[in-house]
């Protein structure tokens, strides 16, 4: 049983990405498994965004990273409710939130191929590990 | 006229050029550990870059004294020689300065 579990972790982890669509529900759930939020905005009429969906967020090692890091959350630039220092002007934006809702590192502006993405989910998980430490 | 028009070109190339191997040198000193050269320049904003490479680069040393590896190479000959250019093409690609491809309002670049 154990062995079976074992095996089928890095399947698990790369399974597709469980976006969370509350604000409130997502920092829940971070103070819980004590991980950073991924935020992604995006708007209706974004082809970018919708590009990021399409050719990033289908990607193996992007939903590895993601499922294994992050509190995923997909916000609606004009239609969800989410405090307003989320308020951005572009979209896409990636913005990484710890469990108690505040930025920690920047924010990822616009499009970005899977490699470049995920170079930047690297650079937020290493920020991170030395925020949460000197917090500490 | 086709003697502006050459210099216009020798101008235009030499500045090509010059960003060229400002990314040919990112890609041999940063890559391995900050990923494609768009994405690396575009980790700050075009006055960070300049002031991290103040000083024959004193700041974008501190940053890196846990990291031997990286270390090494911004103190080798290689890195000294081609900081200008790697400093221009982290400027030109900055945050604030390169191309964000994204919409803002109904504009999507
Ligand atoms: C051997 C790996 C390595 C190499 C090579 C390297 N870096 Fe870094 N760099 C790091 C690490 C690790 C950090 C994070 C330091 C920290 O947070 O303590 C860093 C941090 C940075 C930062 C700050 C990023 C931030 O979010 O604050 C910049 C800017 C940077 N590097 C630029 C460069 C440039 C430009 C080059 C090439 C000339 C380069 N680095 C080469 C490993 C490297």
């Amino acid at each position: 049983m154990k062995k079976i579990l074992l095996l089928s972790l890095p399947l698990l982890l790369s399974a597709r990405i469980e976006w969370l669509n509350s604000y409130t529900e997502a920092i829940k759930k971070a103070q819980t498994a004590n991980r950073p939020i991924l935020v992604f905005i995006e708007s209706e009429y974004c082809s970018w965004c919708k590009k990021m969906k399409r050719e990033v967020f289908t990607k193996t090692e992007i939903q590895r990273i993601i499922n294994g890091n992050f509190i995923p959350l997909k916000l609606d630039k004009d239609r969800s409710s989410y405090p307003k220092e989320l308020s951005v002007k572009l979209v896409p934006t990636t913005i990484f939130l710890t469990p108690e809702g505040k930025k920690f590192t920047r924010s990822v502006l616009g499009y970005w191929e899977p490699k470049s993405y995920g170079s930047f989910l690297s650079d937020a998980i290493r920020r991170y590990k030395k925020f949460s430490s000197k917090v500490q | 006229m086709k003697k502006i028009a050459l210099l216009f070109i020798t101008i235009v190339s030499i500045g090509y050029s010059y960003s060229a191997k400002g990314m040919v040198t990112y890609k041999k000193l940063c890559y391995s550990c900050h990923g494609p050269a768009f994405k690396g320049a575009a980790m700050m904003e075009s006055h960070e870059w300049r002031s991290l490479f103040a000083n024959k680069a004193t700041g974008l040393k501190a940053l890196h004294e846990n990291s031997q590896k990286a270390i090494e190479r911004l103190n080798s000959s290689y890195f000294n020689r081609r900081a200008q250019a790697l400093e221009n093409f982290l400027i030109n690609n900055a945050r604030d300065k390169g191309i964000v491809r994204g919409c803002d309002g109904l504009n999507c670049g």
